[in-house]
């Protein structure tokens, strides 16, 4: 085993993990290039060069995140481009990705983006496909704004997944990037508000129901909403009885609903 | 012809084919230095991306299939009204570039793949031994039934083979005008010609490379004249700002073209896509496109489709101007649920009397015990 100062070696593979190298482990070098611990300063580094690259990454690395493996791809292609040829499809399954163009272009169009956004790719584990409305736009740079708003919402990862696709598409559909972004901190109201831009006919046509259906005449103890089940939007109905007459009576005052409804339709 | 071999790049031979039909005939169209000879297909397999799912469609790849040729249609789903269709797919991708073509999300091909044994899929039906049946077989499912056909001439051998097992009928279905190349074999009784058509607005907005609608339709005039059976899908139905006019002018034309006792059976389906399917549509055609900036809610059945009443709306809409022209006109839904048959028809599919044959179950219950179940 072999250890080489730090000082002698490169880190031009420093991919920014999010999580640091331990202090009590000294960092890894292969062929003169740190693998991690690429913040020390001094010491010495545990020189691998005689092992195989991906056994000695795997080992340093063994769990990253869509976007820091964006970083990572990054800069092993620009420090050792053949290397990186030959061993990307191992280097991605290693973390249970198939390198194909598509990837390929997702984690460039990932690397374009704020360094904020990236970290909460991480953090939600957010999937390539999910990171598609990425490469929808011209240059990710133009929806910066956007990405760095996002970063700054409560959001579930679907609702984040769902708040870039929606806003994305509302974008090329013409509106002003301004509009698109949040102003409240509820990432739920936020999507919701999103949808209601990018499906009007469909919110307006449900927001006219649910005012209709509001003013029949519901009996005492029945709570009835107009609720969209995706492809079909109808009725919810909620009945509190406490015994079977009050049971049978509620549903004969719920016989006068459906000639409103018949209006209606 | 010569239009039709322009839009390919290259075509890769499997050793394998080498001796087929297919090979040979190729080899007499396409200029030498666009064929090579290959041990594999070339590219990789894999989720395709746009780029790649373009240059699929440019390069051609000739090899012989080694699965199951016959599967039922994928309409048939817990919860859809099917039509017991089977398919027999020869090919895998289309040179023709339709904004919704389900194949973006469904193939990982990387090349436009013609199987070069058809005889195997020929051998595959008739050892079913279910000539006694009542099966409906279409080609277009994985590959547009004609719009190669002028390359392949599969077509006159599947002509051919079914006029032996006269209980079943065969549906060529397309968006080209490529008819020319059978007519001479004249009519079989149960082969029909099918065309899926839009008015020619959507067809320009969005089915990139397809024939026109009048050139389609003329086709249709052709085969008609020649004796052969045609029936048309109106299908996908695009939800846009015109669309009541454009698909009036539509039935119109059809009405004036044809008369019911023309066409066995017309069928309408509205837009329907897989949500992977969202993504690829968007980069590869943009915003523009109605398919793209449609308003639409997954279904039950996984895929994508407008709301329930917009799509009762535009069925109940054809029906009805089909209807004010003659009642003898037939239509029944693609891929539809039993709840909009009965608004939209106010009948179940399984109940109606003139559907009732393409409902039937029976056939699906023999195919799926001569295959031992294994239909896809």
């Amino acid at each position: 085993m072999q250890l080489t100062p730090i000082l002698r070696c490169g880190s031009e593979l420093n991919f920014e993990p999010r999580q640091a190298w331990p202090e009590v482990l000294p960092p890894v070098s292969w062929r003169g290039q740190l693998l991690c611990g690429f913040g020390r300063m001094g010491g010495d580094a545990l020189d691998l060069g005689d092992k195989l690259f991906l056994d000695v990454w795997r080992a340093c690395h063994p769990h990253l995140g869509l976007a820091e493996l964006a970083r990572a791809r990054q800069r092993l292609e620009s420090v050792w481009p053949e290397l990186y040829l030959e061993v990307r499809y191992s280097f991605f399954s290693s973390y249970n990705l198939r390198w194909c163009d598509r990837l390929d272009q997702v984690l460039e169009a990932l690397n374009h983006a704020p360094f904020e956004f990236q970290n909460l790719v991480d953090e939600k584990s957010v999937s390539v496909r999910e990171l598609a409305p990425l490469l929808s736009v011209n240059s990710v740079d133009e929806i910066e704004p956007l990405l760095k708003a996002l970063t700054t919402l409560t959001l579930s990862r679907f609702e984040l997944s769902r708040a870039l696709e929606l806003a994305v598409e509302l974008y090329l559909m013409g509106r002003p990037l301004n509009d698109l972004l949040p102003t409240v901190n509820n990432g739920g109201l936020y999507v919701r508000r999103l949808e209601q831009w990018r499906k009007p006919e469909s919110s307006q046509a449900d927001e006219e129901w649910r005012r209709t259906v509001r003013n029949w005449p519901w009996p005492a103890q029945v709570k009835a909403e107009w609720q969209r089940f995706g492809d079909q939007a109808g009725l919810e109905v909620k009945i509190r009885t406490t015994s079977p007459a009050d049971f049978q009576k509620k549903l004969e005052n719920l016989l006068a609903i459906p000639d409103s409804w018949s209006c209606k339709s | 012809m010569q239009e039709l071999i322009g839009k390919f790049e290259h075509v890769y031979i499997d050793r394998k084919s080498k001796d087929s039909k297919l090979a040979e005939r190729i080899q007499s169209l396409f200029p030498a230095d666009k064929i090579s000879f290959v041990n594999e297909r070339p590219w990789q397999e894999g989720e395709l991306s746009p780029r790649e799912f373009d240059r699929s469609k440019r390069n051609l790849f000739v090899t012989p299939f080694k699965g199951r040729f016959f599967k039922r249609c994928p309409g048939s789903r817990p919860g859809l009204a099917c039509c017991n269709y089977f398919v027999l797919n020869w090919g895998l991708q289309c040179d023709m570039n339709c904004s919704y073509c389900y194949l973006q999300s469904f193939i990982n091909s990387p090349i436009l793949t013609l199987y070069s044994n058809l005889d195997d899929a020929l051998g595959e039906l008739r050892e079913m031994n279910l000539s006694e049946q009542t099966l409906r077989i279409g080609t277009g499912e994985t590959v547009d039934s004609l719009s190669l056909d002028p390359i392949t001439l599969y077509s006159r051998d599947l002509i051919t083979f079914f006029r032996e097992f006269s209980k079943w009928t065969l549906e060529f279905k397309t968006k080209s005008d490529k008819v020319d190349q059978f007519l001479d074999l004249g009519p079989a009784e149960n082969v029909i010609v099918s065309w899926s058509i839009n008015p020619a607005h959507i067809v320009e907005h969005e089915e990139h490379g397809t024939a026109s609608l009048a050139a389609r339709l003329s086709a249709a005039e052709r085969c008609l004249a020649k004796g052969f059976k045609i029936a048309f899908h109106i299908d996908p139905m695009i939800y846009h700002p015109d669309w009541r006019e454009n698909y009036g002018e539509l039935v119109d034309e059809i009405c004036r073209r044809f008369s019911p006792s023309d066409v066995p059976y017309l069928s309408v389906g509205a837009l329907r896509f897989q949500g992977e399917q969202r993504a690829i549509m968007r980069e590869r055609f943009g915003m523009k496109s109605y398919v793209v900036r449609a308003e639409t809610f997954p279904s039950p059945d996984g895929k994508f489709r407008y709301d329930a009443r917009i799509r009762q709306e535009m069925f109940r809409f054809v029906n009805e101007r089909f209807a004010s022209h003659d009642r003898a006109w037939r239509l029944f839904m693609c891929m539809e649920t039993p709840e909009t048959w009965l608004r939209v028809e106010g009948v179940s599919p399984f109940k109606s009397e003139s559907l009732q044959p393409l409902f039937d179950r029976a056939p699906l219950r023999a195919v799926a015990r001569a295959s031992q179940g294994d239909i896809g």
